[in-house]
């Protein structure tokens, strides 16, 4: 009854893992963060990846982009294994991470500035993300004049100006008060049906992954392992209403299950 | 979707100016006050109890000296503040250049940090007359050893700056393939400048003591030089005198630091 797919079989995964582990050295000894991770992840897909806190999803996720190394397994990117840095992915994080100094405009151009001059393009497409996420009016204002749900809204826009290959985002609305943050998954919901690029999207929050994911996979306690992998079945554009949706109460019910087996087995 | 930025302070209206004007006037008059009655405190012990003038002068009689002797005075203030301005510009230039350098080379930070944190630590002081009799008894000493003194808390400032970028932000910088020079010049320096500020003020009180403590041992001209054949005099107003004009000049230079952090800080601060 409920979809369930573990593998993906599409041929073309943008995104894949094989048996990916993690250890971290620490004074008191190693440190397994992740157990072992397998998955595929399909070109276009949008994927949460939920779990509790300090479980390592944003280890994984760092492991997917190249900025941290892997203990043992494979990452591949588009098919080609990921060596360092992948200098073509987006990302956004808990902390807006804005540079004060900067316009509001120049904070979205930043992964730009940062490789080359920037082009008039780049102009006009920083202006077309800043008034989708309807801060264009402000683009001459500084960082510390905004709230923090507009912070965001900025860094969103900045994490797609470079046209990136990946999305990489690791709980970024978790900062945020509950009106703001369901406002900000609307905005990203909205702004991701027009791109469609594959994205990576870390939270603990089980309604927020419903809504805006493809797919979700969890992840259990450390070290963690994906102890369960779903399919999100509802169309796109998705819209508020579909969280009544009988469906989705039943899958809400359903992952909120296994996070909790995975923290009181563990304890 | 249009949203509400955050609130700028709004005017004070005419019902709320009375109580703004009051609260500025009591942070400004109340150590006024203070330092008046300390002051008048200090000029009716010495009158009462008869103390003579070369043990305590009353504060007339250093105000009276003061009048007397400050076109002097400034004039002595001539050097002491030269050396003081060249030995922090030098502070500054040298304690930045090496903090890049300690925050960009792991071989030059795991080297040099120890002995740096060890003479941070040193009553440096101490050493002035190993300078002296280094360098001699000329500008060069004073402002050697002013640098000396005032350049660590430069490096640590600067450093802590340097490396004080948010971890997530770095990542972003690697994620879009920024090189490590850009991710200097774009983002760690200018992260660093409110911190290397502190440390520039206190790199300016350091560098005035520095050249004061170098005109002490010295001897030569200057206003520690000034305190100290004053004292030889036993001409105490003229001590106290000279150290009112040591004060102003301080402030000043202070202050013009001051004033450059807060145009600073308009840009780079949060």
């Amino acid at each position: 009854m409920l979809p369930d797919t573990t593998k993906n079989a599409t041929p073309f995964n943008a995104i894949t893992a094989s048996r990916v582990r993690k250890n971290y050295e620490t004074p008191s000894g190693a440190v397994e963060a992740v157990a072992e991770a397998s998955f595929g992840i399909a070109r276009g897909d949008f994927v949460s990846i939920l779990g509790p806190s300090g479980c390592g999803k944003s280890t994984l996720m760092l492991m997917i982009a190249g900025l941290e190394s892997v203990t043992s397994g494979d990452v591949t990117l588009d098919g080609l294994p990921v060596a360092g840095p992948q200098t073509d992915a987006g990302m956004m994080f808990q902390d807006p991470t804005l540079l004060p100094w900067r316009s509001v405009l120049d904070n979205v151009l930043f992964p730009i500035d940062m490789r080359r001059a920037v082009a008039p393009e780049d102009l006009i497409r920083a202006e077309m993300l800043l008034r989708t996420v309807d801060l264009w009016a402000f683009k001459d204002k500084r960082p510390r004049e905004l709230s923090g749900g507009m912070r965001q809204r900025v860094a969103l826009a900045r994490a797609l100006v470079n046209d990136p290959r990946i999305l990489l985002m690791d709980e970024p609305f978790s900062a945020l008060d509950a009106i703001t943050r369901d406002e900000m998954g609307l905005v990203l919901a909205r702004i991701w049906d027009t791109t469609r690029k594959t994205a990576i999207f870390i939270t603990h929050s089980i309604r927020e992954a419903l809504f805006l994911s493809d797919r979700i996979l969890v992840m259990g306690r450390r070290p963690s392992t994906i102890i369960k992998d779903i399919r999100v079945p509802f169309p796109r554009p998705r819209d508020p209403s579909v969280e009544a949706h009988p469906l989705f109460n039943e899958l809400y019910l359903e992952l909120k299950d296994s996070i909790h087996r995975t923290t009181s087995v563990a304890s | 979707m249009t949203e509400v930025p955050a609130p700028t302070p709004s005017p004070p209206t005419a019902a709320r100016a009375p109580w703004n004007v009051q609260h500025k006037a009591r942070l400004v008059l109340l150590p006024l006050i203070t330092a008046a009655l300390v002051i008048g405190g200090w000029e009716a012990f010495v009158r009462i109890k008869n103390i003579p003038a070369v043990l305590l002068p009353a504060p007339s009689a250093v105000a009276v000296r003061l009048m007397e002797t400050w076109p002097f005075l400034l004039q002595q203030g001539i050097p002491t503040t030269l050396e003081t301005i060249a030995g922090f510009l030098i502070s500054l230039v040298l304690g930045i250049g090496l903090a890049i350098l300690i925050s960009a080379s792991r071989l030059a930070r795991d080297a040099l940090y120890p002995n740096i944190v060890f003479f941070q630590l040193i009553p440096k002081i101490a050493l002035a007359p190993l300078f002296i009799v280094w360098l001699g008894i000329g500008s060069t000493s004073r402002v050697t050893f002013s640098v000396f003194i005032s350049f660590f808390p430069v490096v640590v400032a600067t450093l802590t700056g340097l490396t004080s970028v948010d971890r997530d932000l770095l990542r972003l910088c690697k994620a879009v393939g920024a090189s490590e020079t850009k991710i200097y010049t774009r983002v760690r320096f200018p992260a660093a400048v409110p911190h290397i500020f502190s440390g520039l003020k206190i790199a300016i009180t350091f560098a005035m003591i520095g050249v004061i403590v170098g005109e002490f041992i010295t001897a030569q001209a200057g206003l520690g030089y000034m305190i100290l054949f004053a004292a030889s005099q036993a001409e105490m107003s003229l001590i106290f005198a000279s150290i009112a004009v040591l004060c102003i000049i301080g402030l000043a230079l202070y202050g013009i630091v001051v004033v450059a952090e807060r145009f600073a800080l308009k840009r780079y601060g949060n």
